[in-house]
């Protein structure tokens, strides 16, 4: 990267904007028929009642919970990468952390959606806040579900705020080379930026507290997340590691799909010099890592429900192994801590197609992960009376799939919209051009 | 990287004999204290015995554990700290001579828990525990000695091809087979990735089920599974203090210029990030029994926060390793400043030693009142002459800045 | 002692020619000078003998009034209207805490972002004269205002210093 010069950054990032071909069109499109039926089988569910989900007793948390799990936790990678590496000074993160955090943004997006998809009736969403209801009722503090409306809405206001902070001496760059109505739009993102050193200093001061304010918050949001389930006494779902447990999938997950964007995306726009092969290597280095601290939660957490002596925790551990939704649990296992260990070779590490493919498992097996987590624990509770089971039909189904699409369709448009990678970062990585030509090392 | 060479070995002036004399005599009291105490009351004699392993063998293994993840982050921010912490390796050996004794204790420990609990069966025979702990022990010193002796070779050799005179012997044994500066920092640079990543893959299996059988189990009910991570998080905490300390300390002593103000800023940095996530990782479990509410679970928590005569060591635990460094940390000037660093530093350590004192002594202790006196003070005094002198012989007979990764990272400075 | 409104704008293409015009100017007296610059560089904020940024304050003052927020909001409305839920205590201050938490993070978020408008005089309509696409993209300027009678010895200085070109800007 060392040859770049400021201006080469500039035109390479740039063309990744220039106008779309066919091929983009129709991605767009095919994207969009997805979003289109998940969205009509989101008005079916709305018109008939939430009895065409799978929900049913005594599994009333399916998938829509399930999604709301995965994509908070996709968020995370992005203000991992972004905030922490930051603080942490990680040279690397500069070209990779502008995508990340589109990816955080865009997750929070989703995941806001099914909170509102699972209350079947939505438009009652706005109970959830805290404002003076009939009586002088506010609501409830003590709730774990209220302090997801805090941490998510926090997460997402800080995480678009940092997003867009971070955008601003970018957007200043392609502000002056448009015209017309684009012109406009990156006139008013760039919000009048001309680098003087004044505006500089106080950004620069405004963006490592937004950092070491984002980095408490992300841990804090899917701990907050995880204690929807631990707080309660659900034999699976009490426990005292989920919050860290939560934490480390959540990262983990996020950065699988991280690589999953980061590999076509390099290939498409030609952004070898920038998204390198070292970096998509630190990206799985970072997996191993986390995969280990799952690996870690799975054992501890059956240790713990051995040792406890508590009969309907290892009951609810021996279903989950062989009952009705083995497959999902082995398919965890194998996913999210096994495999990530290839990793460690650094023939795969290096590899585009491996990393690709195990970037899409982890991602599989993520999400299996919280489907095991919430619906093995309802399916099981203490009184085998009232055990049931769970299987999504063609609504679940739809709708799941339709947040895909709603996640890749704001992609898309990101991806041709705004500077994929930071330019300012990318220069500031640069030697800084010197009359005086200093040798380094 | 040659240039410098002499210059570093100048840094390390020699350890003041009135020092080492101290420690062995603090030693030599702690053993005698600890001889008496098994007389008068075994139970008081062992426990504080126990919390003082727990607290001297963490404190070195953090220091370790600290160094290894600066090399496999490929850190470049402070070489000069990372000898300085490597040095605390120097307790490992002698923290697992001192894990042996515990073998008679096991049974005053867990006998009676058997009798309470019998469910655990064969798991907690007092014998299973001491061979999987020691087991667990031995491999992490091991793993962790020879992670610092392949980071020294490349230092020492150098030292005799320059035709260093001192400490020949040792340095020859050390050296066996050297095959020549250019070849053996190339070869001891990949031994040091290969058993950082090594010692950093046991160390939180082996702490946590330190911390699940030597003091979780100590209580024949309760149960926590964060526990086990909260515990080596801790553990790295106390590392991370007790660098800080010795890294200033370090600097005053030795008059090392190379230990600069940006470091200080960077190591308080680092504490403030751990302190908020050993906060964490107390306040993740502590929500989760404090909602649960099962009797089982909160049992603990409430003896030890809320009840007599605990609730004061606790809480003033909670203040010395938490809030206090928390308000200093915020402050910059705080962090540049040496003097409040070496105070923070050995504040939080201070506070997680009362942690471990609150951990493990309300488990074991039906007496009345805190167990607190002559026998606490005298055992502890031993334990910090163990630790110090072993720190301090490993300043005297080594070289204080890591060749290593100098000739890979260019300069010391920031 | 009223500001100039006039004055010159010189272009670098280093950034080491920047730093030494800067100081070359300071000692001649030019203490009213602003540079702008594709990227931030510590060291043009050393050579200009700037003060660190105060969004510290702001920030801090946002999360000091989030979490009275946070507890005012949690325990208030939990005593105007004490309804028992899950056998817990009306005011519980294990959860009210993770409340207080998200919002010391929400208000010092917003607060640092306003501290960041305000001192940086951000959103501004009006880009200044002195500002050029280049400097957002590779090149170091460095606008000095100064009175008329000045023009010739700050063009010499920021010549001397090997400015591009160094044109007048403002009235």
């Amino acid at each position: 990267m060392s040859q770049l010069t400021y201006g080469q950054v500039d035109r390479d990032i740039l063309r990744a904007m220039e106008a779309p071909g066919r091929r983009y069109y129709i991605v767009f499109l095919l994207n969009f028929l997805v979003l289109a039926w998940g969205a009509f089988a989101w008005r079916y569910q709305i018109v008939h009642g939430m009895g065409v989900s799978g929900l049913m007793h005594p599994v009333m948390w399916g998938v829509y919970i399930t999604n709301f799990v995965f994509w908070v936790g996709i968020a995370h990678s992005g203000t991992l990468i972004s905030a922490i590496l930051y603080l942490f000074r990680v040279r690397w993160r500069a070209s990779v952390y502008r995508t990340a955090e589109a990816v955080t943004v865009f997750a929070l997006f989703t995941a806001a959606l099914f909170p509102l998809i699972h209350l079947g009736r939505p438009w009652f969403f706005y109970w959830l806040l805290p404002y003076r209801q009939v009586g002088g009722l506010w609501v409830n503090f003590r709730s774990p579900l209220v302090w997801d409306v805090f941490a998510v809405m926090t997460y997402m206001i800080i995480s678009m705020l940092f997003f867009f902070t971070g955008l601003v001496p970018d957007v200043a760059v392609v502000r002056n080379r448009t015209s017309g109505l684009r012109h406009r739009l990156y006139a008013f993102l760039a919000q009048g930026w001309q680098g003087t050193d004044r505006q500089w200093r106080h950004y620069k001061a405004a963006y490592i507290f937004l950092a070491a304010l984002a980095t408490p918050l992300v841990i804090s949001v899917h701990s907050v997340v995880s204690w929807d389930f631990a707080q309660s006494i659900v034999p699976g779902w009490h426990s005292t590691i989920f919050a860290p447990y939560f934490v480390a999938g959540a990262i983990h997950s996020g950065l699988a799909m991280v690589l999953t964007l980061l590999i076509p995306l390099r290939r498409i726009f030609r952004l070898d010099a920038y998204l390198t092969q070292s970096h998509l290597e630190h990206l799985a280095k970072l997996i191993i890592l986390t995969g280990l601290i799952v690996g870690y939660a799975y054992i501890v957490e059956t240790y713990i429900a051995w040792y406890s002596n508590n009969v309907p925790e290892w009951q609810r551990f021996l279903y989950q192994v062989t009952g009705e939704y083995a497959i999902p649990f082995w398919i965890m296992i194998l996913f999210n801590s096994l495999i990530p260990l290839l990793f460690f070779v650094k023939r795969i590490r290096t590899s585009t197609p491996w990393l690709f493919a195990i970037a899409i498992l982890i991602n599989i097996g993520m999400w299996c992960e919280r489907f095991v987590i919430i619906v093995t624990g309802l399916a099981h509770e203490y009184d085998p009376y009232s055990w049931g089971l769970y299987f999504p039909t063609w609504v679940d189904i739809s709708i799941t799939l339709g947040s895909f699409a709603w996640f890749f369709f704001w992609f898309l448009l990101f991806a041709k919209f705004l500077p994929v990678v930071s330019i300012v970062e990318v220069k500031e990585e640069l030697p800084p051009p010197m009359k005086a030509i200093t040798v380094e090392g | 990287m040659p240039q410098h060479w002499e210059e570093r070995w100048k840094a390390s002036r020699p350890i003041a004999p009135a020092l080492i004399r101290s420690f062995v005599g603090l030693l030599v009291v702690g053993i005698g204290t600890f001889l008496v105490g098994l007389f008068l009351d075994p139970m008081r004699a062992w426990q504080i015995y126990l919390v003082n392993f727990l607290f001297w063998g963490a404190l070195a293994q953090g220091g370790v554990v600290f160094a290894a993840i600066y090399h496999v982050v490929e850190a470049k921010w402070g070489l000069p700290i990372r000898r300085l912490a490597e040095g605390m390796s120097a307790f490992l050996p002698v923290s697992l001579f001192l894990f042996l004794p515990l073998y008679f204790a096991l049974e005053l420990f867990f006998g009676q828990i058997q009798e309470l609990n019998p469910s655990r069966g064969a798991w907690f025979d007092s014998r299973f525990i001491f061979v999987r702990g020691g087991l667990g022990l031995s491999s992490m010193t091991v793993l962790s000695l020879l992670f610092v002796y392949y980071s020294l070779r490349p230092g020492v050799g150098v030292a005799l091809e320059r035709g260093f005179r001192l400490r020949q012997g040792l340095y020859r044994w050390l050296t066996a087979e050297w095959q020549g500066e250019q070849i053996e920092v190339h070869r001891c640079v990949r031994g040091t990735d290969f058993l950082a990543a090594g010692v950093l893959i046991a160390y939180p299996i082996t702490y946590s089920f330190m911390a699940f059988d030597l003091i979780m189990a100590l209580d024949p009910f309760w149960y926590s599974s964060l526990f086990g991570a909260y515990y080596f998080v801790s553990t790295f905490y106390l590392g991370l203090a007790g660098v800080t300390v010795v890294a200033v300390l370090g600097r005053w002593y030795f008059d090392m210029p190379p230990i600069t103000t940006a470091h200080l800023v960077d190591l308080g940095k680092l504490l403030f990030g751990f302190n908020l996530l050993y906060a964490a990782m107390l306040w993740s479990q502590y929500v989760v029994i404090w909602y649960g509410n099962l009797p089982e679970e909160t049992h603990f928590v409430v003896l030890r926060l809320w009840e007599n005569p605990w609730f004061p060591l606790s809480w003033a635990a909670l203040f010395a390793a938490i809030f206090i460094p928390f308000v200093i940390f915020l402050s910059r000037k705080a962090k540049e400043t040496p003097g409040i660093m070496v105070a923070v530093g050995t504040l939080i350590a201070v506070g997680l030693w009362l942690e471990r004192y609150v951990l493990v002594v309300p488990s074991l202790w039906h007496g009345k009142g805190v167990p607190f006196g002559w026998m606490e003070i005298g055992v502890t005094l031993g334990f910090l002459g163990a630790a110090g002198l072993s720190y301090v012989l490993f300043l005297q007979y080594f070289p204080m800045l890591p060749v290593v990764k100098a000739s890979v990272d260019g300069p010391l400075s920031h | 002692m009223a500001r100039p409104s006039a004055g010159l704008v010189g272009s670098f293409r280093h950034l080491d020619s920047l730093l030494q015009a800067i100081d070359r100017l300071r000692q001649a007296g030019f203490r009213d000078l602003q540079a702008l610059s594709p990227v931030p560089h510590h060291a043009i904020d050393e050579a200009l003998h700037k003060p660190p940024s105060p969004v510290r304050v702001f920030t801090l003052i946002g999360c000091l009034l989030g979490a009275t927020t946070g507890f005012a909001l949690t325990i208030a409305t939990s005593l105007h209207y004490p309804l028992i839920t899950g056998g817990k205590p009306i005011v519980s201050i294990p959860p009210f805490l993770i409340i207080v938490f998200e919002l010391t993070i929400l208000f010092g978020g917003l607060l640092t972002l306003g501290g960041m408008l305000l001192n940086a005089r951000l959103p501004r309509v009006q880009i200044v004269p002195a500002y050029d696409p280049r400097f957002s993209e590779d090149r170091f300027g460095l606008w000095v205002r100064c009175e008329a009678s000045d023009f010739d010895t700050v063009t010499r200085l920021l010549e001397s210093a090997e400015a591009e070109e160094v044109h007048r800007v403002g009235e």
